[in-house]
């Protein structure tokens, strides 16, 4: 299985790939996109400067320091959609994209997939996230529309994983899985809550709205210790940090044929990207593991990682990893 | 203009309010409350004795919920609408002679209702207030499914999206307005003291049906709804009736009881 780093600086190359990265992947919001529409309407899903390229220049810079490493660049247009006045800037912008050097494109408006599709554009597209593929009819549907790799939703169990590898593997789909970082209260393509901060540059995680704090009044008829309880489940997510973790699954994954594993936080420093690709790297270096020697390792390396212990919050998959 | 009302339980068909010609029945966010077979019969028998015209709703969906799909489309026919928020629905439902119609989970908006708050230019508002189905090729894609309807919500920066002479027409829901929907759903479980620090895609009771939250946030010029796995806001204002007719908008799907009055007893 591959480690898809994140990216989003010309001199993260080198060290992420000797710290074992096998692919990257990249947003660019140039000035001319970011005066017309903002981060508001950012041309990917992350909506500050800090997580993303800002000229098509450093893009290639990037891709000619990863291509003689022999590490593919993936560039990121994958906004919920499109606008009919936004669609012709990012198809120029893809194919500079595609200038500069990526080998794949990740996207998540059908309208555009269709017409890069129609364009014959040289390079695979990837299904983002955002248009979440949850079952194989939808496999079989993105595939007819001209995908090469889907990144699979957060929001699935391992099992249900291994119950989709089967007929991505019959339509010669490339699978993708979270493996660390932004764990998402909300499917990302089923959640509208914008991305904005206070200051274009960075948005913190405590500005997003999953994680705000909210005055939380119950509505039920049930009694009230029932609903303090619930209520103080209501609340679990409010000021939490995005800190997750997946190794765990990684058996899993491997049995199942998943290609890729993604380390979310493109907006993360460098110094925290190469702790993760290194973690991850460690982790895939076990996985011959007995499975319960493996998964207590897993959670020493996310104590010494992450500072933390393991929780239900903090975990991906669930199923694979916690008592 | 038709008027529509959407329930989600068999039990909310005796207490209809008078002025609906179609009844929407069904969840758009969770698959764990699709109808058995025999519920969906029960609510189409309902309103066929009724004279109502009868849409299924459908959620996004895992191969569990496809399963569960494939034993609901048969008793489909004719007339009757599904209205799938999934794309893996569309193509195994596009196999029936029914009417289909692409979900608002499946027209993407710009949703949240901080947006009338942020600064933002003409054209960055103009992008704001569409929709997916505002685009040729989306509805070219969609045309190829066999969908000629596509579903909206009533954004507070107002409705951008026009498919007057497109040959497709529109559904405007209101009062809620969606903005998420998870797997990782909060109300599993909830009421549990054990359970009041899990999450995850778990096992449930279907204590949705027991609990609903309303969440305030100075930031949010409108009170959050968390109702089952998904979140709404309210827009009670709805744009006059002739302006929608003009933008091909000519259904309106009343939701305010989104909420179950009662648990379902099976999955």
């Amino acid at each position: 299985m591959k480690i898809l780093s994140p990216l989003s600086k010309t001199a993260e190359v080198k060290p992420l790939a000797v710290a074992g990265a096998d692919e990257f992947y990249c947003g660019i919001v140039t000035v001319e996109w970011e005066k017309r529409f903002s981060f508001i309407a950012s041309s990917n899903l992350r909506h500050d400067r800090v997580a993303n390229f800002s000229s098509f220049d450093q893009l290639a810079e990037a891709t000619k320091i990863a291509s003689s490493l022999k590490k593919p660049v993936f560039c990121a247009f994958n906004a919920h959609f499109y606008s009919e006045k936004q669609m012709p800037l990012t198809l120029k912008q893809i194919s500079q994209a595609i200038d500069a050097g990526i080998s794949k494109v990740i996207v998540s408006d059908i309208s555009l997939i269709s017409l890069l599709k129609e364009q014959n554009i040289g390079i695979d597209i990837a299904l983002s996230t955002a248009n979440p593929a949850f079952n194989s009819e939808s496999l079989a549907f993105f595939k007819e529309q001209g995908l090469q790799r889907i990144v699979l939703p957060r929001h699935l169990t391992v099992e249900e994983i291994a119950g989709l590898a089967p007929s991505a593997k019959a339509l010669n789909l490339e699978l993708e899985a979270f493996a660390l970082n932004a764990l998402c209260p909300f499917i990302d393509g089923l959640c509208t809550f914008q991305h904005v901060g206070k200051d274009p540059n960075f948005v913190s995680a405590q500005e997003l709205a999953c994680r705000m704090p909210f005055e939380v009044e119950t509505i039920s008829s049930q009694p009230k210790q029932k609903q303090l309880s619930a209520k103080s489940k209501a609340c679990l997510w409010q000021n939490t940090l995005p800190d997750a973790c997946g190794l765990c699954a990684l058996p899993s994954f491997q049995k199942a044929g998943i290609h890729s594993l993604k380390i979310a936080g493109r907006g993360n420093s460098t110094e925290k990207k190469l702790a993760d690709v290194k973690m991850l790297k460690q982790a895939l270096s076990i996985l011959s593991l007995p499975q319960k020697e493996f998964v207590q390792e897993m959670h020493r390396l996310f104590f010494k990682s992450f500072y933390q212990t393991c929780s239900s919050s903090k975990c991906y998959y669930p199923g694979e990893g916690l008592a | 203009m038709e008027k529509a009302i959407h329930i989600q339980s068999i039990s909310q068909l005796g207490s209809l309010a008078p002025g609906f010609s179609r009844v929407y029945f069904g969840s758009e966010t969770c698959e764990r409350l699709m109808p058995m077979p025999d519920e969906l019969k029960q609510a189409k028998s309902f309103c066929a004795q009724n004279n109502l015209a009868f849409s299924l709703v459908t959620p996004f969906c895992t191969d569990a919920g496809i399963a569960k799909l494939k034993h609901l489309l048969p008793i489909l026919s004719g007339e009757d609408e599904l209205i799938a928020n999934d794309f893996g629905a569309l193509r195994l439902a596009k196999q029936h002679d029914i009417q289909l119609v692409a979900g608002r989970l499946l027209n993407k908006q710009a949703r949240d209702p901080r947006i009338p708050s942020f600064k933002h230019s003409n054209e960055l508002l103009e992008y704001l207030s569409q929709s997916q189905a505002s685009s040729p090729q989306f509805l070219k894609i969609l045309s190829s499914l066999g969908v000629k309807r596509v579903e909206l919500d009533n954004l507070l920066q107002g409705i951008g999206t026009d498919l007057g002479g497109t040959g497709f027409a529109a559904s405007l829901y209101t009062p809620l307005v969606f903005v998420a929907a998870t797997r990782m759903c909060l109300l599993a479980n909830a009421g549990k003291i054990s359970a009041s620090k899990e999450v995850g895609i778990l096992p449930c009771n279907q204590e949705c049906s027991q609990f609903q939250f309303k969440l305030t946030n100075p930031c949010f010029p409108k009170s959050l709804l968390l109702t089952g796995n998904a979140v709404f806001f309210e827009n009670e204002g709805i744009p006059d009736e002739k302006e929608l007719l003009a933008r091909g908008i000519n259904r309106l799907v009343a939701n305010k009881t989104l909420s179950r009055p009662e648990k379902n007893q099976h999955d």
